[in-house]
């Protein structure tokens, strides 16, 4: 039963890994990967250790893959060309390696000094349970704890940082990839760095008067039924 | 009842295929996606021998790992909308040099 | 069951009476979701000062077979430049992740019934009850994503992409109202939880441990925005975005989706009675075991005529507000409830 479960999991993770890898399409990967982390979910479940599934599936599955499903949805990312390999040779030399490392660890399982990592089965203990985790979280650990949290401060503020767009570089230079202003770009009279919201309304007046001054006297648009 | 091997070999597969994703892939998000592939197969190893073992501390630094893969996934996904923002492309063999 | 564990070995016995009970509970939420779109549609009927579906059978009661019919007999409309796989899993995922958690519902206390014996009226009781409902609805934001991106319409997209960033921002709050109960607890399982308010010390006014009405508060207000109901619907209002993220689907996915969304309903609004009002408990409980369920089933259908109340009465707020809400004032107030509980525990 256990066996059978482990085959079906490990199967499942590795044939998501696999996938992920081999898909151009940085979505596809995107979805393998989210069954890779589920199915080790299911791995850590049957190791006697539901709070870290739970976590996985929660921080993991259910955050950072959501993150990074938004960046590929937002930036429109494309599928990946495939280009032709430029040192052909080097793909037996890689597999005859494989098979020796391989080899090598085998080997290793095999000699009688690691007798120790042919345990059959996990000790039936509560050490995955909850209160466990918390107890050696909050007295044996408590030092990493509050410095991972720090590191989350950290990162917030990173991230914060680096998404920020920068308002008054793009009015001063007046031009974008794809954005065509109909008018040049406005005296700096108009730009006052920092306070976004007023440079925006100064320069949204500024373009309707150059609109309004460019038009020919139309006004019986509208009036005309 | 399953050898502690097994779940230390299917790990190691694990490992494997993420350092082929990362080596082989040319986009910046998919390389990031297998690093954290990586990550996971280091989590199954500690989740393993702390289950087997009986020792808590295992899984406490999963919980520390799994921490600091957040962190470094929202700072790492900013520089890569940095980046894109700047170059228009994702591709790291056209960001080797640091001007545009 | 003991005829049962001497017939088929204990670990059979137990498989095949948590196969039967997913089958009755899968069953029993169906139902109770089903009359739920009935009800919705004669209660705002009758808010809005009209009569609802009152056709199909005596008062309606058969409307949502009528309903089930039309679904399953439409034309499936496809668009042809949608991404295949993508289109087809995304409803798959959404209703796969909101029947997720009915292993987890406490309906009853335990109770006995002749030729089975006694036996708790949960289909699964394990040690990270709360925590499994709580992963299965940040697994569910994918359901909306990537059908909003699949669909190739630019309405679909940002219906989407709007709907998961408003999830994602509200499950933090609605995470950490409930982590206030969960220390007055003292465990995440759902059942024990409910074991622990006897009588009528429910955990929102219970002085005798740390009463949790900002946690009620603050909870409902993230349920309301993560199950993407009035007044937070903007992702998918119809003169908005066409439907939001499920503007191309038709016909069966579309009623995967419609089932999703108030299974969710009613998943949240069992976790709101569970953890605050005191699920299965109330008056008489000694007496009538079975009396826990209709108990149960009495405050789940206060919540969920609260959400129809609500579609009802309130307009819907703007994308920058519903976000400025839930970041700036949501999440601190359930932070400081936290703080509030942890120093109140801590001084007892």
């Amino acid at each position: 039963m256990y066996t059978f479960l482990f085959i079906l999991f490990g199967g499942m993770a590795i044939g998501c890994a696999v996938a992920m890898v081999a898909h151009r399409n940085p979505l596809y990967s995107a979805i393998s990967l989210i069954g890779v982390f589920v199915s080790l979910a299911c791995l850590y479940m049957m190791l006697q250790a539901p709070f870290i599934a739970a976590v996985q599936v929660i921080v993991y599955a259910g955050a950072i893959m959501v993150l990074v499903v938004f960046v590929i949805m937002l930036l429109n990312v494309e599928e990946e060309v495939r280009r032709p390999l430029s040192l052909r040779y080097l793909v037996p030399i890689g597999v005859g390696l494989a098979a020796v490392l391989t080899a090598e660890a085998a080997f290793i399982l095999k000699l009688p000094g690691a007798s120790r990592v042919d345990m059959l089965g996990p000790q039936p203990s509560d050490v995955g349970l909850t209160a466990s985790i918390g107890t050696g979280l909050f007295t044996e650990y408590l030092l990493p704890f509050e410095v991972t949290s720090i590191l989350i401060l950290m990162a917030l503020v990173g991230a914060i940082t680096l998404a920020r767009r920068t308002t008054v570089s793009r009015l001063a230079t007046g031009a974008d990839a794809d954005f065509k202003p109909t008018s040049p770009a406005p005296p700096d009279a108009v730009i006052k760095s920092g306070d976004t919201e007023a440079t925006g309304r100064a320069f949204a007046k500024l373009q309707i008067e150059q609109e309004e001054a460019a038009l020919p006297a139309s006004g019986g648009e509208e009036g005309t039924r | 009842m399953i050898p502690l091997s097994w779940y230390l070999a299917l790990s190691a597969v694990l490992f494997t295929i993420g350092v082929v994703g990362v080596i082989t892939k040319r986009n910046a998000i998919s390389m990031f996606m297998c690093i954290e592939l990586m990550l996971n197969a280091v989590n199954l190893t500690f989740v393993a021998f702390s289950s087997y073992f009986g020792d808590v501390t295992g899984q406490l630094f999963v919980f520390i790992v799994m921490t600091v893969a957040a962190a470094e996934a929202a700072v790492g996904l900013g520089i890569i909308i940095a980046i894109f923002r700047n170059r228009e492309s994702l591709n790291v063999d056209e960001a080797s040099v640091l001007r545009l | 069951m003991e005829w049962l564990t001497n017939l088929v070995g204990q670990e059979w016995a137990r498989g095949i009476g948590q196969l039967i009970g997913i089958n009755v509970g899968f069953v029993a939420v169906l139902m109770i979701v089903a009359y739920t779109v009935l009800a919705e549609r004669r209660v705002l009927g009758l808010i809005q000062g009209r009569l609802g579906p009152n056709r199909v059978g005596p008062g309606g009661i058969f409307q949502p077979f009528a309903d089930l019919l039309k679904f399953i007999f439409k034309e499936e409309v496809t668009p042809s430049a949608a991404t295949r796989f993508v289109y087809f899993l995304a409803p798959i995922i959404a209703i796969t992740c909101a029947l997720m958690p009915i292993i987890v519902y406490p309906f009853g206390p335990t109770v006995w019934l002749p030729g089975i014996g006694e036996f708790s009226l949960v289909i699964a009781r394990f040690d990270i009850a709360l925590l499994y409902v709580l992963g299965i609805t940040s697994v569910g934001v994918y359901g909306i994503a990537l059908a909003g991106w699949s669909s190739n319409n630019k309405y679909s997209l940002m219906g989407g992409l709007r709907a998961s960033a408003q999830m994602i921002s509200y499950e933090l709050s609605l995470g950490i109202s409930l982590v206030g109960v969960v220390l007055v607890s003292g465990t995440l399982d759902l059942y024990s939880i409910v074991e622990q308010q006897h009588g009528l010390h429910w955990n929102i006014w219970d002085f005798s441990r740390v009463p949790q009405f900002i946690g009620f508060i603050t909870y409902l207000i993230s349920a309301i925005a993560e199950t993407n109901r009035v007044p937070f619907d903007l992702p998918e209002a119809e003169t908005e975005l066409v439907a939001g993220f499920h503007t191309e689907y038709s016909a069966l996915k579309f009623a995967l989706f419609f089932m999703a969304e108030y299974v969710n309903m009613f998943t949240v609004s069992m976790l709101a009675a569970t953890l605050f009002l005191g699920g299965w408990q109330g008056p008489f409980l000694d007496i009538f075991p079975w009396l826990g369920v209709v108990w149960f089933l009495l405050k789940v259908t206060f919540f969920l005529f609260l959400y129809i109340w609500l579609r009802g009465t309130l307009p819907r707020f703007r994308f920058d507000q519903l976000m400025n809400f839930g970041w700036k004032f949501l999440l601190p107030v359930s932070i400081l409830n936290v703080i509030l509980t942890a120093t109140w525990l801590f001084l007892k």
